[in-house]
């Protein structure tokens, strides 16, 4: 890895944001291989992926919306900010691609692997690492697509894109501009280390159940039930998944179990889990962010559930949110193998944690930015972090990951 | 990896949960971390196990085996040779060897270091063969960068489909793995090296010794050359001399810096000798063109001398280069030497005349210019009583005369006659040319003349004659051996009618030289068919008429039965050298003959034989007799006689020869006694056993007072020397009761008591 650079801007304007990146970069930056960009909702990313071509001619772009803003390791920006990530890494290969999900995200997610791979000259070839990006909703599906290709042999990591406000203004960005609802896929193979972790910093609570109810998902008009997941949980021990819900966390939606709604804040310290597997008798804990109570007292969740699976209660506090970052980080920074110096990271951090921490984000930023030893670095705020987890590529939420690229 | 403490500040169960996780991971990445090493080392170790001329790819393999798990390896190298694709250099299936892979930006990138693992190749440039050499690109491959010597190279591992893929696990260890292997097998081809290195060293170092060895040679081959003492030149097709010793520049009448690189002087066309020299160097290269060696002598002139050069050349061809090789040599003393020699083969050393051989060859020259017409004569000449002189004065008076007459004869010829010493005291004159035979005569007139005249010798005047014998061509004869024998004949007809005179060769003479010509034949086929018998006479002791011993007689016996006394063959197979073989067979036949002898008359008996003066002065047949005596085994009985002019005259015999006989035990005997030019004095210069009174004496001993006071005296003189005294050719009664009423003569022989009788003649009448 030559250099990585890290820059961040915030303004009105994406143009007049983004020459402010620039001027933050040295000139030779512009032969960089990959740039990842994250920003808020607000921007014009199109006219973003524009200038980003046009400045990086050689680099593979992705990227996307982040909600509520994004962090270096020079602290955190808001929602009109654009952050860049930009590698100078000759030696390396980099490629990107990007595409809607349509209809079978599993295909479209092979195929942008496929073309990610074909537009650095590297078909057929396994990456490093597998870097997606993707609007919300189809982040398993987008799994098991490229683990056709590549299966669990390198990480996937990534994020689900995110917007402040849950209302759907998430984008995705790739070599050919901004998606709204697509994948894009980077292929890396950087000419140094990678090192990556991904992980959940919650602890059980104690109660546990297996899920008796999964919402079907209607494939098309005929409403046949196609698989036994989603991501509505109806029932936990045969009682309506809401309420046991309550019941474990002590009634954090009380209100929410009568009316139905929105619970994501409430939920952020009390995250539900699944088994995700075990090391030493040691349970790694695959986390599932409840969103909402639906009016059949079942519990919208931001990841796939399959029906069978145990349930665990899960809880956190807000210090280890903030301290979480960093650790993750230093663990990234530690798989690194013989020690080597960090020339630059990429962090996801769930959008949940970041509004459960409201304004101490910025610890969060200057945490990664201390266990990563001041190396340049980005973050986004997602709805959704992909990563690996005991040698399997998953999805999970209120996760965080970071990659961090070796000199 | 590092050991910052994983531990945070905080220690809730998330934390301890981390913190186990965390060092769960720390400790699971040690391990692999170790394992990987311990594969790794494990990998170098086997690699760098290779031994000899082991395939150090055998080892990579099995090494492979325990770090990764794949279903089929195989190396693929740049060939040496340079080209495009790659080929399969090894492979644990036999069928994908020598198989070549077309390299596109995959293997680019695996060549340029990278390692790589693909989780299909489906589509790949690369991968077009795989397929025909069964290989699906469905399956996972871990593609590792290796270099083997100066070729890159890809060790390609393959895992089936439906297996995992290779992660990045893998591939992270096949870095590690990809340089230990280029290291090991570096390392492995550097030991080579510096093997190779070490023994290219070593070769270099020999190379140099060799250098300076052939240096050596060749200097020293240089100084060899230019120290030969003949001389040696190279020179090129145009004649110049490319190399050139002092020796052969030294014959050019040059310096080597003034000849080398130049035409030699001989062959530059400048001056007056121009021409003759560009003719010269004509012929030079028609020489060297034709390639046949040569050799010739050259006379040049050298410090004012003239010398004959000897030159040799050989035309050769050296790396695509004619050339003359010659060698030139000196042989001025040589050919004085030669010129000496032939002389001296062809000159009679004592007279500087022709000898035989020569007289020979300008005889046939003449014959040959005188084939059509003329003709010549050839003489024998040769000096009376010369024999006498040579006993009388001495070999070197003799020798003298024969230098004197000589000159004396050649002053009466002609200056285009020529005179010739054939032997002894025999010349022979070629009177050539001759209008007729008149004008020969005169020339052997004169030569008679001037042989007549007295020779000054030493202070001495000796007198003497020449006879002469001529024959004519083409009258006599057509070549010389004919023409010889013609005028030999000549000179025996002179001889034996009056000493000092010539005889012409005529029919008369023809008969009797054919008649020679048959007898010489005749005793020549007699010698070689041993024709020859002994007739034995006795030697009869007067007391009491007992036979004491015999004398061998030699007789020839014709195959018709014929008997030849000696007076017929002796003096032929004198002259012809036959005697020497005839006494030899004699004296087998005594030998042989001796113990029947013995039986009848007593083992006491002696034999004696005869040697003529000739034989005791030839030492060589003496040698020859002595060896035969002794191998005889009868030494003892045999007694030797010979004249006394042949004991007086051979004084070697009495020096060298006596003694030996006396050693063998062989008695001598003095025959003829009285006949030679002996004197009573000289008896007692000879030691002889037996003295043999001459027949001369004895004839009518009882009738001549002067016989018997002649007797007398040599009995005396016997007496006082203890010489026993033997009686010859007593044929009378009354000469025998002489002998025995008036001498102390013992024995006798002669006719009285027999004749000459072979063996078996003499045994019966002994035995009546």
């Amino acid at each position: 890895m030559d250099r990585v650079h890290s820059c961040a801007a915030r303004g009105g304007d994406t143009a007049e944001v983004f020459r402010k990146l620039t001027a933050q970069l040295p000139e030779g930056a512009r032969g960089a291989q990959m740039v990842v960009a994250f920003y808020g909702c607000g921007h014009d990313d199109n006219l973003l992926a524009a200038e980003l071509r046009r400045h990086f001619p050689q680099a593979a772009l992705v990227g996307g919306s982040s909600a509520g803003g994004l962090m270096t390791e020079r602290g955190v920006i808001d929602e009109q900010g654009i952050g860049l990530l930009v590698l100078e890494d000759a030696a390396g290969e980099y490629g990107a691609a990007a595409g809607p999900l349509g209809h079978d995200p599993a295909a479209a997610a092979e195929a942008l692997l496929g073309q990610a791979l074909a537009s650095c000259g590297c078909e057929g070839q396994l990456p490093e690492l597998v870097w997606i990006y993707q609007a919300p909703g189809q982040e398993e599906a987008v799994l098991e697509g490229l683990r056709r290709v590549v299966g669990n042999t390198c990480p996937i990591i990534g994020g689900t894109s995110a917007d402040e406000t849950v209302a759907g203004r998430w984008r995705q960005l790739g070599p050919t501009g901004a998606l709204s609802d697509g994948l894009v896929v980077g292929v890396l193979f950087p000419s140094a280390a990678v090192g990556f972790a991904f992980q959940g910093g919650y602890e059980p609570a104690g109660p546990s159940g297996v899920v008796t109810g999964i919402g079907f998902q209607p494939d098309g008009a005929s409403g046949v039930v196609t698989q036994g997941h989603g991501r509505e949980i109806l029932s936990i021990d045969g009682e309506p998944a809401a309420a046991v819900y309550n019941r474990w966390t002590g009634g954090v939606i009380a209100a929410e179990l009568e009316r139905g709604g929105s619970i994501l804040q409430q939920t952020t310290m009390f995250p539900l889990a699944t088994d995700g597997g075990r090391i030493d008798g040691v349970t790694h804990y695959l986390l599932i962010h409840p969103e909402s109570v639906t009016p059949a007292g079942g519990l919208r969740v931001f990841r796939d559930v399959a029906a069978g699976t145990r349930l665990f209660a899960m809880r956190g506090d807000r210090r280890r949110l903030i301290e979480r970052a960093g650790r993750v980080s230093r663990q990234a920074r530690r798989s690194l193998p013989d020690a080597l110096a960090v020339a630059g990271a990429l962090v996801v951090y769930c959008g949940g944690c970041k509004m459960a921490v409201d304004k101490e984000i910025g610890e969060v930023a200057g945490a990664i930015a201390e266990s990563l030893h001041g190396a340049p670095f980005l973050g986004c705020f997602t709805f959704g972090e992909q990563g690996c987890l005991i040698d399997s590529n998953v999805h999970g939420n209120l996760m965080i990951s970071a990659v961090v690229f070796a000199r | 990896m590092s050991f910052d403490s994983p531990v945070p500040p905080a220690e809730s169960n998330e934390a301890l949960r981390e913190a186990l996780l965390s060092l769960r991971r720390d400790y699971d990445a040690l391990r692999q971390a170790g394992a990987d090493v311990q594969q790794l080392l494990e990998a170098l170790e086997s690699l760098l196990g290779v031994e000899g001329e082991e395939d150090p790819f055998v080892r990579v393999f099995s090494s492979l085996r325990k770090v990764f798990t794949f279903s089929q390896a195989l190396m693929l190298a740049e060939p040496e040779g340079g080209g495009e694709a790659l080929e399969c250099i090894v492979a644990e299936d036999a069928r994908l060897l020598h198989s070549r892979w077309p390299v596109a930006a995959l293997f680019r990138k695996v060549m340029g270091g990278k390692v790589v693992a693909t989780f299909s190749t489906s589509g790949l440039p690369e991968w077009e063969v795989a397929a025909g050499l069964g290989l699906s690109p469905a399956g996972s491959a871990l593609l590792v960068p290796v270099r083997v010597r100066e070729r890159r190279g890809i060790l390609l591992l393959l895992r089936e489909p439906g297996l995992p893929g290779f992660d990045r696990g893998n591939v992270a260890l096949a870095r590690r793995y990809s340089v230990l292997v280029s290291h090991a097998l570096a390392s492995r081809y550097a030991a080579e090296s510096a093997a190779e290195s070490r023994r290219l060293l070593e070769l270099s170092r020999q190379l140099r010794q060799s250098e300076q060895v052939a240096k050596r040679n060749a200097d020293l081959l240089q100084e060899l050359v230019r120290a030969m003492p003949v001389g040696v030149a190279v020179q090129d097709e145009a004649g110049r001399l490319l190399v050139v010793n002092d020796a052969g520049a030294r014959l050019l009448g040059a310096r080597v810096e003034e000849v080398l690189g130049e035409l030699p002087p001989h062959l530059r066309p400048e001056g007056e000798q121009a021409q003759e020299a560009q003719l010269r160097l004509t012929r030079y290269r028609e020489r060297l063109a034709g390639g046949l060696p040569y050799t010739r002598e050259r006379s040049v002139t050298l410090d004012g001398e003239a010398r004959t050069v000897l030159l040799t050349g050989t035309p050769v061809r050296i790396f695509d280069e004619y050339l003359m090789l010659s060698t030139s040599l000196d042989i001025t003393e040589r050919k004085r030497f030669e010129e000496e020699m032939q002389r001296h083969a062809f000159h009679d050393p004592l007279t500087g005349l022709a000898n035989r051989a020569l007289m020979n060859e300008i005889v046939d020259k003449a014959v040959r210019a005188h084939q059509e017409r003329g003709m010549f004569a050839l003489a024998f000449i040769d000096i009376d009583n010369f024999k006498q002189v040579n006993d009388y004065y001495s070999h070197g008076m003799g020798d003298q005369l024969l230098i004197a007459f000589s000159r004396r004869v050649a002053e009466a010829l002609r200056p285009s006659d020529t005179l010739a010493r054939i032997s002894g005291d025999e010349f022979l004159l070629l009177v050539d040319p001759a209008q007729n035979e008149a004008e020969v005569a005169r020339v052997i007139e004169r030569v008679l003349e001037a042989c007549r005249r007295p020779f000054v010798v030493e202070g001495h005047e000796l007198l003497t004659s020449a006879s002469m014998g001529v024959s004519f061509y083409p009258a006599h004869g057509g070549d010389y051996e004919t023409l010889r024998r013609c005028a030999d004949s000549a000179i025996y007809q002179a001889k034996s009618l009056r000493k000092g005179s010539v005889a012409y060769f005529d029919a008369s003479m023809g008969h009797a030289l054919t008649a020679r010509m048959d007898l010489e034949q005749s005793l020549r086929a007699a010698v070689r068919d041993r024709h020859f018998r002994n007739a034995y006479q006795p030697k009869v002791r007067l007391a009491d008429e007992a036979v004491v011993g015999f004398e061998a007689l030699v007789r020839w016996v014709e195959p018709d039965g014929r008997i030849q006394p000696p007076g017929v063959f002796i003096e032929m197979a004198g002259e012809l050298g036959l005697l020497d073989e005839i006494t030899l067979q004699v004296l087998d036949d005594i030998a042989r003959e001796l113990p029947c002898l013995s039986r009848h008359y007593g083992a006491g008996i002696s034999v004696s034989f005869n040697v003529s003066a000739q034989q005791a002065g030839d030492m060589q047949f003496i040698d020859r007799l002595l060896a035969a005596i002794s191998a005889s085994g009868i030494a003892r009985r045999l007694v030797v006689e010979l004249t006394e002019d042949a004991l007086v005259a051979a004084q070697q015999f009495q020096d060298a020869v006596l003694p030996r006989l006396r050693a063998l035990g062989v008695r001598v005997s003095i025959d003829d006694f009285g006949t030679g030019y002996s004197s009573l004095s000289t008896l007692a210069d000879i030691t002889a056993d037996e003295l043999k009174v001459d027949r001369a004496f004895i004839t009518g001993i009882h009738e001549r007072a002067r016989s018997q006071g002649i007797l007398k005296a040599i009995e005396s003189v016997c007496r006082a020397l203890q010489i026993s005294m033997v009686a010859e050719g007593v044929e009378e009664v009354e000469e025998l009761d002489y002998l025995r009423s008036h001498t102390g003569i013992a024995t006798v022989q002669g006719y009285c008591f027999g004749r000459p009788a072979f063996l078996e003649d003499l045994l019966p009448r002994s035995g009546a």
